[in-house]
């Protein structure tokens, strides 16, 4: 089964194809921030940060108070400047999904070759 | 959908990051073994797009926001096993590079995301889907596949929240994780999927796997077996 058939030139055409479709996601995502602004809502159940608890229940559970500073991403939240206006972090939020789609490729992509050398 | 770090205890998260660990393993070993060459660029474009689809955040009824997975999409197309990889890589730079789910929730969230998902949804294509429907059948194949996926993976989200008070409380009786009980998190997890968001991930689902099935039928997955199967009664034939 493995690398019986070369790509043919059906495979790239349609590889082109999707690959255009994973850039016009990238240049759309910012939608994923601007809809949720439009219609005022919160984030999902669970993803709270500590605020909400304080609000909430009056307190900050002891575990979620010390789970906020276990990591401290690069790009936390999709966006590389914290305080930058809503207007940079619509260009953060492409530069993030660019930056996801090239990650998650590269990792995936190393992966499978890793496998295949192991066979030779 | 993604835990964070502090919600979950370590009671919870440590088994759940050895379960992730056995599906880590198997699904490697698997994938190697049966990924042709050809697929991997298909593997590598699904991550992205799942990376890509989780992006879009839209608002719910309720005040909620939220998104959908692709993993039905992804199981479908490229295999469970192989979604299990494709599925995991997004979920680790979400949490390592975007602060999207916490490190040590990683196990967590890949076992409800990256395990869980996957596989429901490609039994339940399977299962619906039934000897080569094409058409209406498969398009509901696959928007079912989606949507129980989805739901699934919610709800045992909804439940490893749940069960953190009953585990851990400070000497006052507060509890030291997150908070809900399961009456609570499990039905705020599964209403909005179920109401929501599993609609729209099926709906994806359906348009996609449409798609691809009629454009590029080769690609499928889910269609491998009886095509093989087609194959050897061709051969016998001739």
């Amino acid at each position: 089964m493995r690398g019986t058939k070369a790509d043919g030139p059906k495979d790239s055409r349609f590889q082109r194809k999707a690959f255009i479709g994973l850039l016009a996601l990238a240049v759309l995502s910012p939608l994923g921030i601007i809809l949720p602004k439009v219609f005022h809502s919160e984030g999902p159940f669970g993803e709270w940060g500590p605020e909400y608890f304080g609000r909430a229940l009056g307190y900050v559970p002891e575990g979620i108070r010390r789970g906020v500073d276990l990591w401290h991403a690069p790009a936390q939240g999709y966006t590389f400047l914290k305080d930058a206006c809503f207007v940079s972090q619509l260009f953060f939020y492409v530069a993030s999904g660019l930056l996801g789609l090239l990650l998650a490729g590269l990792l995936v992509f190393l992966l499978a070759r890793m496998g295949r050398r192991d066979e030779r | 959908m993604h835990i964070p770090d502090g919600y979950l205890s370590p009671q919870t998260y440590a088994p759940l990051y050895g379960a992730s660990f056995i599906f880590w393993g198997l699904a490697l070993k698997r994938v190697r073994r049966e990924l042709s060459a050809r697929q991997v660029p298909y593997l590598a474009m699904a991550a992205a797009f799942s990376f890509l689809i989780q992006m879009f955040n839209f608002p719910a009824p309720g005040g909620t926001s939220g998104h959908v997975v692709g993993g039905a999409i992804i199981a479908i197309l490229l295999g469970p096993w192989t979604a299990v990889i494709a599925l995991s890589v997004v979920l680790l730079i979400q949490a390592v590079v975007f602060g999207d789910g916490g490190i040590t929730a990683l196990g967590a969230n890949c076992c409800n995301m990256a395990v869980a998902m996957p596989f429901v949804s490609y039994g339940v294509f399977k299962l619906v889907r039934g000897a080569r429907a094409r058409g209406r059948r498969l398009s509901i194949a696959a928007f079912l596949a989606g949507y129980i996926g989805l739901c699934a993976s919610a709800v045992l989200a909804g439940v490893e929240f749940g069960i953190q008070p009953l585990i851990a409380k400070a000497p006052d009786g507060r509890p030291l994780y997150a908070p809900y009980p399961l009456k609570v998190a499990v039905p705020a997890m599964a209403l909005e999927h179920l109401f929501f968001f599993g609609i729209v991930e099926g709906l994806i689902t359906a348009l996609l796997v449409g798609y691809i099935i009629k454009n590029e039928p080769a690609l499928v997955h889910a269609l491998k077996e009886e095509r093989q199967g087609e194959e050897k009664i061709a051969g016998n034939q001739g």
